[in-house]
């Protein structure tokens, strides 16, 4: 894959996130027109700036609506504009900010919205998500997201020797982060390593407490040309690197354990495209997608932040993966504090932005100047990553 | 009176899939109790249920199936306790990642057994078969530990 | 964007009313392979994949989590549109401008007997007061013709011969699945939705197809079928909103792909476009400013060689076979070839978004 041609560099200028919590106040397409809305404000730009529109949602059954983003077309300044629905799964929000980075990049246009969102308490979650099953046949076997980590997280714990305590800590750290994130969703003041120990087991060997809530929720980007971002005169996030890497659902050799291709290879080619050398000392705050406790100790290890698992538990033991140590991940309370699924992914891109602008509030990382995104989705086979900084590239 | 905020609604969408030849095949293998597997002509993988292609060398795989043992390994497990709409069984139950010990693929399907503690990674199980056999894959009723 | 992408590969998997030989991922696995087999190409020399399909179509939520190596994705960077397949195709293009990819593959592909059309249709209704109604989409289009026959002037008579037309040309498409033979003439079955008859919509068919691009430097020593403009645009969601009796969208997704190529609209030999109804290549032909004299009792030339989407329609892979037809007909592989061929794909309830590309050398 060889750069070929560049189009200048492309900024993130708004971001906007609305939620995320059950939402009863705003109909799907209000909650769009909202965090489309709110993101314009924050890029000081008008809707007649925006040159193209990229949609992102989960699967149709969520919503309940074929082509949603059909119907929330003037919710999202689609009329007259071109305006397409990208629909990944869990990487959509991220995905649709992909698409709408290489949109700008491409220098067809100078200002671009990605948008993107879902109602996951007005559909059936875990029909949608058990759809995603093959029907032809273990779609009756599947028990969703919920069941598929549950026999990930045991897999997990037989071959890389986390244990269940490891999981807690992860549990822990995530939900007191989240009482600094005003958007975050499950806010729990009195969380304890004894509450996540005692919090019943819903897939074993996985506990509720190890999991996400299930969110309403939209979040928006303005990406915009260099030479737009320079005229606005505030702090933009400078994209540094976007990749994407696909795997098969079911393949001979797949190991999602010892060797998750798609996620090595995604993070490879987004260190890649960002010049990053050495991860752990040039990056200051990392947002994995991670919609259980567990998990976060194979991003560790996975995104070159940790040799081995021993190492990622030494990280976590010792707190370095907390707000104020050297691999700040999830200060946002991540995905297992707030996921809509549609723009869980984008969450993690907005909340990178806001660390390298400086404007993540309570849960700021003191000096931060690079951040990384991550999105993950279908059956842990699609990865999305991207790389952010203060200063514009070279 | 209550105020008017939401309404109830429900979706029902019937479909219609194909199988293609090589799955139809495999079918027709369970309606036998047999294992009907496919092998890439490249890479020699051995996948069940069976293709017609390789995803990875991006060729055909044509030729006859064939039968393999339909002993598997549990590789991951899981017991589910919590309730969803369309679940097929009423939690507690367990669903296992199987591993064809002849093939190189895995998939998911039920795992039950009186003794709970026989379930376990590594641990071998074979199919129990329905009687009434349709061709689909709940010819096998659930996957239960081989006796040593 | 002067001759920067261009097509090098195209194929479709074999059409049919029902094709029960072959699962989704066997067609999609063909029409893909065929497409690098034609462009010269191994899936090794792929960059990037892009997928237009619909989970609701599919009956799979995530429906790429199957498609990966059927359409070459594995461990390549992908994505997927969940519109019709020319929306994929317009991603990849931009995708390809970004300076990120050299080559990319567009899959696409649909399965209509597998899922219900009228669900697929009726659900894209939003469910607090038009979908209680019940109205299916072919309401719609009939809707949309019948106020484009008042005003227009456009009557049954000229629908019918649209559709013997397109169907005429269907003979020559191998892919086709309903042609002039297979009908009798002027029977185009009972009023469905007035004025369209049963016959005035498409066939319910089976089909995948892919195409191969590249930057145009790399593909110089090649065939090859530049892409030298694009243009989309998208109207209000309620169809009751807009102008029943004109398709505005595809006016202006036209207006802008012509203009990015630099060509006149009489520069552009054939067009290739999905028309859901024979008034609705009349109402494209229309916005796109083709002029309807040719509609009126004239002869129809420039529009649907192919015998368009109503002698095969894949949806939502239609957009996709359109640019597919237009590449063959400038590769010279069909009984007429030509120089400029323009596109035109739609998504949504009565064409809510259009979308256009300009086949063959820029202005």
């Amino acid at each position: 894959m060889v750069q070929t041609r560049s189009s200048g560099h492309v900024a993130v200028a708004g971001v906007s996130q609305v939620g995320y919590r059950h939402i009863t106040d705003l109909s799907f397409p209000e909650m769009i027109f909202e965090a489309s809305r709110l993101a314009l404000d924050d890029a000081g730009l008008s809707p007649g700036d925006v040159d193209c529109v990229f949609f992102g949602s989960g699967p149709e059954f969520f919503v309940g609506v074929n082509y949603p983003e059909m119907w929330c077309a003037d919710a999202a300044l689609g009329p007259g504009r071109p305006f397409a629905r990208v629909h990944t799964g869990g990487t959509v929000g991220m995905a649709t900010f992909a698409a709408a980075y290489y949109a700008v990049a491409s220098g067809e246009y100078k200002v671009c919205l990605a948008v993107s969102g879902d109602k996951l308490t007005e559909g059936s979650v875990q029909a949608g998500l058990a759809t995603v099953a093959n029907p032809l046949y273990n779609r009756r076997f599947s028990a969703g997201a919920v069941g598929g980590a549950g026999l990930g997280f045991r897999e997990i714990m037989a071959r890389k020797g986390h244990t269940l305590d490891d999981a807690t800590k992860i549990a822990v750290k995530q939900r007191r982060n989240a009482l600094k994130n005003p958007h975050a969703h499950l806010r729990m003041e009195d969380i304890t390593e004894e509450k996540v120990r005692n919090s019943r087991v819903i897939s074993e060997p996985l506990r509720l407490l190890d999991s996400c809530p299930t969110s309403d929720g939209a979040a928006a980007m303005i990406l915009v040309r260099e030479e737009a971002a320079d005229s606005l005169g505030k702090d933009v996030a400078w994209v540094r690197g976007v990749a994407a890497c696909a795997e098969d659902s079911a393949w001979p050799g797949r190991d999602n354990v010892d060797r998750p291709e798609a996620l090595l290879n995604a993070a490879k080619r987004a260190y890649a495209r960002a010049g990053i050398k050495n991860p752990a000392d040039e990056i200051d705050v990392f947002e994995f997608y991670d919609p259980f406790s567990y998990m976060e100790y194979l991003f560790l290890e996975y995104f070159g932040l940790a040799s081995s698992p021993e190492e990622a538990r030494e990280l976590v033991h010792s707190g370095e993966t907390g707000i104020s140590g050297s691999i700040p991940a999830g200060a946002s309370g991540g995905v297992l504090s707030a996921n809509t699924i549609g723009c869980a992914a984008m969450a993690r891109a907005v909340e990178a932005v806001l660390q390298v602008t400086g404007k993540a509030g309570d849960h700021q990382v003191a000096g931060a100047k690079t951040s990384l995104a991550h999105g993950w989705g279908g059956t842990f086979q699609f990865h999305v990553v991207a790389i952010f900084s203060k200063e514009k590239p070279e | 009176m209550k105020p008017v905020t939401s309404f109830e609604g429900r979706l029902s969408v019937p479909y219609h899939w194909h199988y293609g030849k090589v799955l139809s095949e495999f079918f027709e293998g369970l309606r036998n109790r047999k294992f009907l597997a496919s092998k890439c002509p490249q890479c020699g993988r051995v996948s069940l249920p069976p293709t017609s292609f390789c995803g990875i060398c991006y060729v055909p795989v044509s030729g006859d199936l064939m039968s393999i043992s339909t002993v598997c390994r549990i590789d991951t497990f899981t017991v589910v306790r919590f309730k969803y709409p369309g679940q097929l069984l009423p939690p507690p139950y367990a669903v296992g990642v199987l591993k064809p010990v002849e093939a190189d693929t895995r998939f998911h399907h039920l795992v039950r057994s009186e003794n709970l503690d026989a379930i376990n990674i590594g641990a071998a199980v074979k199919p129990v078969w329905r009687e009434e056999r349709e061709g689909e894959f709940f010819d096998i009723e659930y996957f239960e530990p081989v006796e040593k | 964007m002067k001759n920067r992408i261009a097509v090098t590969g195209w194929h479709e998997s074999r059409f049919s009313e029902e094709n029960a030989a072959q699962s989704t991922p066997e067609m999609i696995f063909e029409a893909s392979h065929g497409a690098l087999r034609r462009a010269g190409l191994t899936r090794e020399d792929i960059d990037t994949v892009v997928v237009g399909s619909c989970d609701t179509a599919d009956g799979i939520s995530i429906s790429n989590v199957y498609s990966v190596g059927a359409s070459g994705a594995f461990l390549k960077d992908e994505s997927k549109i969940e519109a019709d397949g020319s929306f994929a195709l317009y991603y990849a293009v931009l995708r390809l401008l970004s300076g990120s990819f050299n080559t990319a593959l567009v899959v696409s592909w649909g399965k209509g007997s597998n899922f219900s059309r009228f669900h697929y249709w009726t659900m894209q209704w939003e469910p607090f007061y038009t979908r209680p109604l019940g109205l299916s989409h072919e309401e719609i289009l009939a809707l949309q013709a019948r106020a484009f026959c008042r005003r227009t002037g456009f009557e049954d008579k000229h629908a019918e011969e649209v559709l013997m037309k397109n169907l005429g040309n269907a003979e020559a498409n191998g892919n086709a699945v309903r042609t002039l033979r297979g009908i009798q003439c002027g029977a185009r079955g009972e009023m469905a939705a007035e004025p369209l008859r049963d016959g005035d919509l498409t066939p319910r068919t089976d089909g995948a197809c892919a195409v191969v691009l590249e930057n145009a430097d790399r593909a110089s020593r090649k065939k090859r079928i530049p892409i030298s403009g694009f243009g989309l645009s998208t109207s209000t969601y309620f169809p009751f909103w807009r102008d029943l009796s004109r398709i505005a969208s595809a006016g202006e997704a036209s207006s802008i792909a012509l203009k990015s190529a630099g060509w006149a609209i009489d520069d552009v030999d054939f067009f290739e476009v999905v028309e859901r109804t024979p008034y609705h290549e009349a109402m494209l032909a229309e916005a796109m400013g083709v002029g309807l004299k040719d509609y009126l009792g004239g002869e129809m030339k420039r529009i649907n060689l192919s015998g368009g989407a109503l002698g095969a329609d894949p949806e939502p892979a239609t957009g996709l076979v359109r640019v597919v037809q237009a590449a063959k007909i400038i590769a010279g592989d069909c009984e007429k070839t030509a120089n400029r061929v323009l596109t035109l794909g739609t998504s949504g309830l009565g064409y809510q978004t259009c979308i256009a590309f300009a086949l063959g050398e820029a202005q």
